[in-house]
């Protein structure tokens, strides 16, 4: 569970330019989709969860925590995938060997199966492995460490085509009750089919934080032709070959979530699940 | 759960011998080299009446110089914003991280020191031998002469004259210096060594000459004097050391 609580936070002299009176609930058992545009502060949230940042004003708990003190009893308790790392250039067995100790839920049998759904082997140099491979081995990495905080900054970013697939795949099959996984990116394409809820941030306040179900039961989403009525649109975008739009929910149909679609739409209409829901 | 625990203290020294351990063989390389090249001149020039002091001195010196380049690289490894993520988010103390990167920069550095001499020393006696044979091997070993290059140096006999608590006041003014290069390695991060040899060329007249000038003028005859001295200064390099630990828990990741 995370509770972030009317923090403000700010780079250089303003305290409060990314985050002014800013609150949000992260619950366990749940993957999170943290979106947002540029410069939102996607990023800088996940760091503040982390305890790598330290807001003006205002608290965040994490595990019962605060991260801000990096307490060995928290940091071993939680994991974050940055957008970009550094992994030293040594063997797998060698990284894990000086790596796991520090995790006490550590399993290298979940090591052993991640790399195997990455198509990749133990017997790996890190130091010789290109750019989405380390990204692959970093994340079977941190998803062995069973953490119960799982912040992936921007994961499928340099992944190929099947790795993106492999990724999904490995995400979910990692998944537990206890566990809260927290992927910020733009990529909604990539990890769209895997979230449990979805978090949209802009301009200091939170647009949206609820559940892919709860989209889907309040939301339609669809593809119509040019010529056909969008009178009963929340939102309405066009698209190839027509127009794409979000409307109310009012027959329990079901439509696939389109994120991408959502996205924009809670954008132009930061209302539309109110007015979803009106009669 | 304690903020010190001697298990986990073990597991970040480990993880730090690994990671960095290129660039501790690099150094250990270097040391080696530079000291067989030191030998080998020192056999060529053999004539020079204070040959040994000469060569001790220049082991001296790169004994200073290598440990204040060590020292400022405690807190380097967090140069970047990739490198300080690894770092905060390793599951260890602030205090277990910081004490594993003094214990490696100071004991780890003279191991080091010490191994590569000796190293060179073998070096010394390898090509003495091929040379000269093993009867001329003990009197160019400068592990064997200096004791006796010490007790005849003419420099260090004047130096002990004028003031003959020499090696005290030495000993703690390279404590505080070396305590500042800590300091800096936590604010500076990059080139960190570079940036304090730069400001210690200002300062240091200032911290040998001013400060010991004012309170150690004509007292190296006065045994409590120099104890006082010493313990202001120790104490001086341990407060530097501290406030460069708070700020290194006190770094934010960008």
């Amino acid at each position: 569970m995370i509770q972030v609580n009317r923090i403000s936070f700010g780079y250089g002299k303003q305290k409060d330019s990314v985050f002014k009176d800013f609150s949000l609930e992260f619950k366990p058992g749940k993957i999170y989709g943290l979106l947002g545009k540029n410069g939102t502060g996607k990023s800088t949230l996940l760091y503040l969860i982390a305890g790598m940042l330290r807001p003006a004003c205002g608290t965040i708990v994490a595990n019962a925590m605060n991260p801000q003190q990096r307490l060995p009893e928290f940091l071993q308790n939680i994991f974050i995938v940055p957008e970009e790392f550094d992994l030293p250039k040594l063997t797998l067995q060698q990284y894990a060997r000086i790596n796991a100790p520090f995790y006490p839920n550590f399993s290298w049998e979940t090591l052993e199966k991640n790399l195997h759904q990455f198509e990749l082997s133990t017997d790996i140099n890190i130091g010789a492995l290109s750019m989405g491979q380390k990204k692959k081995v970093f994340i079977s990495f941190a998803l062995a460490t069973n953490t119960s905080l799982l912040l992936m900054d921007e994961p499928t970013n340099g992944l190929d085509i099947p790795a993106k697939g492999q990724f999904r795949k490995v995400i979910a099959s990692n998944m537990t009750d206890d566990r809260t996984i927290i992927i910020s990116t733009h990529q909604v394409g990539d990890v769209g089919m895997l979230l449990d809820n979805v978090v949209i941030i802009e301009n200091n306040r939170l647009l949206t934080n609820c559940s892919t179900a709860e989209i889907t039961e309040k939301l339609c989403f669809e593809q119509r032709s040019l010529e056909a009525t969008t009178d009963d649109a929340l939102y309405s975008t066009p698209s190839i070959g027509g127009q794409l739009i979000v409307r109310a929910n009012t027959h329990d149909e079901e439509t696939p979530l389109n994120l991408e679609l959502f996205f924009n739409a809670i954008h132009a209409v930061p209302n539309l699940m109110e007015r979803a829901s009106k009669p | 759960m304690k903020n010190f625990s001697f298990n986990r203290f073990c597991n970040v020294m480990r993880h730090d011998l690994t990671e960095h351990r290129r660039i501790y063989l690099t150094i250990a390389g270097i040391l080696t080299i530079t000291f067989t090249l030191t030998h080998l001149l020192g056999y060529l020039i053999e004539e020079t009446p204070d040959r040994f002091v000469v060569q001790l001195g220049f082991v001296a010196l790169t004994h200073i110089i290598g440990t204040n380049y060590s020292l400022s690289s405690i807190y380097a490894h967090i140069d970047t914003k990739e490198h300080r993520i690894a770092n905060f988010m390793l599951p260890a103390s602030n205090f277990e991280k910081a004490l594993a990167r003094h214990v490696l920069a100071i004991l780890g550095f003279n191991l080091i020191f010490i191994a590569s001499y000796l190293c060179s020393e073998l070096f010394n006696a390898l090509y003495v031998l091929a040379l000269e044979g093993i009867s001329a091997v003990p009197q160019h070993s400068l592990l064997l002469n200096c004791n006796n290059a010490i007790s005849t140096s003419q420099l260090w006999l004047g130096l002990n004259e004028i003031l003959p608590s020499i090696p005290i006041l030495f000993a703690c003014v390279h404590i505080f210096t070396s305590s500042l290069f800590v300091l800096a390695s936590a604010y500076f991060r990059k080139h960190a060594f570079v940036k304090t040899m730069l400001i210690m060329f200002i300062a240091n007249p200032m911290i040998l000459t001013a400060v010991p000038g004012k309170l150690f003028p004509h007292s190296a005859n006065h045994f409590e004097l120099t104890v006082c001295y010493s313990l202001f200064i120790l104490a001086l390099a341990g407060a530097t050391i501290y406030f460069a630990y708070r700020h290194y828990c006190r770094i934010q990741v960008l």
